[in-house]
């Protein structure tokens, strides 16, 4: 479980460029949960998810991660590591190895772990991210796009973090790279069933289609959470923060005021082409 | 840490030397320099600090960013000074026998260290005093135009302007990478600080290699960019702000030329 209790945090603190970037941030995430953590840009979602591996320390406050305290003065930050993974923006730009495999290995090299173990582990997450066993022995550079990325999301995995945090994982990928990728993401998450998964997204289409939970952040603060459902149902709100619900949502949302009977909580395509079909009569294979 | 990186460093500013012709400029503290090597005696040095104090009053650059430039030579600053005060011979004022050595300090060396440590802080407040005051735009600027007439002998004085100002303008982009990227393999268990030398060398390694990779993308991006819209170098190239020489700029150099003979006839009449 996740905890944070009144977190504050204050970039370049005592210079003329000081500026806060979180505001008394409280919050919980329970084991198994899978979050999609949205705001507009300088809303404090990178700031936050890099706390959560003490990265970067909180200017006050606290946050558990299994009720270990990661922003203590003398916190384990080797432990930490291991136990949150965090895949940066563009994780293909941290690839540096001659072969996929010693790239992935990075991490449990780092951990300490024995040859076999490593092994195990690299070629595990390297099937988890959809990497073929060919792939492994390629340069990291040779792959495409999609390959890459979930080549550097595998050298995370590789560490079995507890806890892993994606900041923007389908940035810049094409529909078939971001489905891949979201996909990974289910499937982590259906067969890690106490891993926490966070990943923060611009697309609500994507938010919709995989989180549970939704955490809403503007300017510093937590605007508002709950499940998918909850939070899109408050369109209004979204929009005055500068963020807006799925389209899908926008367009049932109209042909309901326009006088079609449709449920409310509308967010992904394919429950609204079931919906449609309902009402028109119709199998709904959208 | 990277933030620190002073080189290019511009504090926007209206005194006089902000608004002066940036390659007159240049030449300007090129003569500073020359002059700086030939003061020696004390006098001569009271007369050039008065004029370097009066610089830096004019150009209303604070003094401590001033100094956080001289910080980083620090080391230069002592080592220099501690060579020249053990090893000038002369009239010996103190001495300590080590072995086969004898370690001592003269009243030459004495006066040679102060010389040489003024003479490198005044070096280094003078340039950056330019660096300060000069858009690096118009630094390159000023560069490619003194360079303008070795075209004749092939010198590409406009690319080496252009590159200067592209490598300018990606240092702090370059830092904000490097900044990234250490996080990144920080959250992959990466250990920057700690263990010997060739420890850290080699954790260098995932750092580097990621970096020079985005560098080189990044030049790529850019020659792309700059070919799709048609650029192709210095020939017939027009700017559309010309900088051009003022009555300030010709103030400018008469006082620089009488603080350049006094100081002289200082040093060289007495």
């Amino acid at each position: 479980m996740i905890k944070a209790e009144n977190v504050n945090y204050i970039y370049q603190k005592g210079t003329p460029f000081e500026r806060q970037a979180l505001f008394d941030i409280n919050l919980e995430i329970a084991d198994g949960s899978l979050v999609a953590l949205i705001g507009h840009t300088g809303s404090g979602k990178s700031t936050l998810i890099q706390l959560f591996n003490a990265l970067v320390k909180p200017t006050s406050g606290r946050i558990l991660v299994d009720g270990i305290d990661v922003t203590a003065q003398k916190a384990d930050l080797r432990l930490i590591r291991r136990m949150v993974g965090l895949v940066f923006q563009y994780p293909e730009h941290q690839l540096f190895e001659e072969t996929v495999y010693k790239d992935i290995a990075f991490g449990p090299t780092n951990m300490g772990l024995s040859e076999k173990e490593i092994d195990e582990r690299v070629r595990k997450s390297a099937a988890l991210v959809g990497l073929k066993e060919k792939h492994l022995e390629r340069s990291p550079f040779d792959l495409s796009g999609g390959q890459k990325r979930r080549a550097a999301i595998a050298g995370v995995l590789a560490m079995e973090p507890k806890v892993l945090i994606l900041d923007e994982p389908t940035a810049g990928l094409d529909p078939k790279g971001r489905d891949d990728i979201l996909n990974t993401i289910k499937r982590l998450h259906e067969e890690n069933s106490d891993m926490i998964i966070i990943f923060v997204s611009h697309s609500m289409e994507d938010v919709a289609k995989t989180a549970e939970r939704v955490i809403v952040m503007n300017e510093g603060r937590i605007e508002t959470e709950g499940s998918v459902a909850e939070v899109f149902t408050q369109a209004e709100r979204l929009q005055r923060i500068g963020l807006n619900v799925p389209q899908i949502t926008l367009l049932t949302d109209k042909l309901r005021n326009a006088g079609f009977n449709l449920p409310e909580e509308i967010y992904t395509v394919k429950y609204a082409a079931k919906a449609i079909a309902a009402l028109v009569g119709g199998d709904g294979n959208a | 840490m990277l933030k620190d990186i002073t080189i290019g460093q511009y504090i926007p500013g209206s005194s006089p030397l902000h608004k002066m012709h940036a390659p007159l400029k240049i030449i300007l503290t090129i003569l500073y320099i020359t002059v700086l090597f030939f003061v020696d005696s004390p006098v001569s040095y009271a007369i050039f600090t008065v004029y370097t104090v009066a610089l830096v009053l004019i150009s209303g650059v604070p003094l401590k960013v001033l100094l956080r430039g001289v910080k980083p030579m620090l080391w230069i600053f002592i080592f220099t000074a501690i060579l020249n005060v053990f090893m000038t011979p002369g009239e010996i004022i103190w001495s300590l026998p080590i072995f086969r050595f004898t370690l001592k300090i003269t009243n030459e060396g004495l006066a040679a260290g102060v010389t040489m440590a003024v003479r490198l802080l005044y070096l280094i407040m003078g340039t950056s005093l330019l660096t300060l005051t000069t858009s690096p735009l118009q630094l390159t600027d000023g560069i490619e135009k003194l360079l303008k007439p070795l075209r004749k002998i092939k010198v590409p004085s406009h690319e080496i302007a252009m590159m200067m100002t592209i490598a300018i303008r990606f240092i702090p982009t370059l830092a904000e990478e490097t900044d990234k990227i250490k996080k990144a393999q920080t959250a992959r268990g990466a250990d920057f600080e700690t263990g010997n030398i060739i420890k850290r060398a080699k954790a260098m390694i995932p750092l580097l290699v990621p970096l020079f990779i985005s560098a080189f993308r990044r030049a790529d991006d850019l020659a792309t960019a700059m070919e799709a819209r048609c650029y192709n170098g210095g020939d017939n190239r027009t700017r559309m702000k010309e900088s051009h020489m003022t009555a300030l700029d010709v103030k400018a150099i008469v006082i620089s030329i009488l603080a350049a003979a006094v100081v002289l006839l200082a040093e060289f009449w007495t």
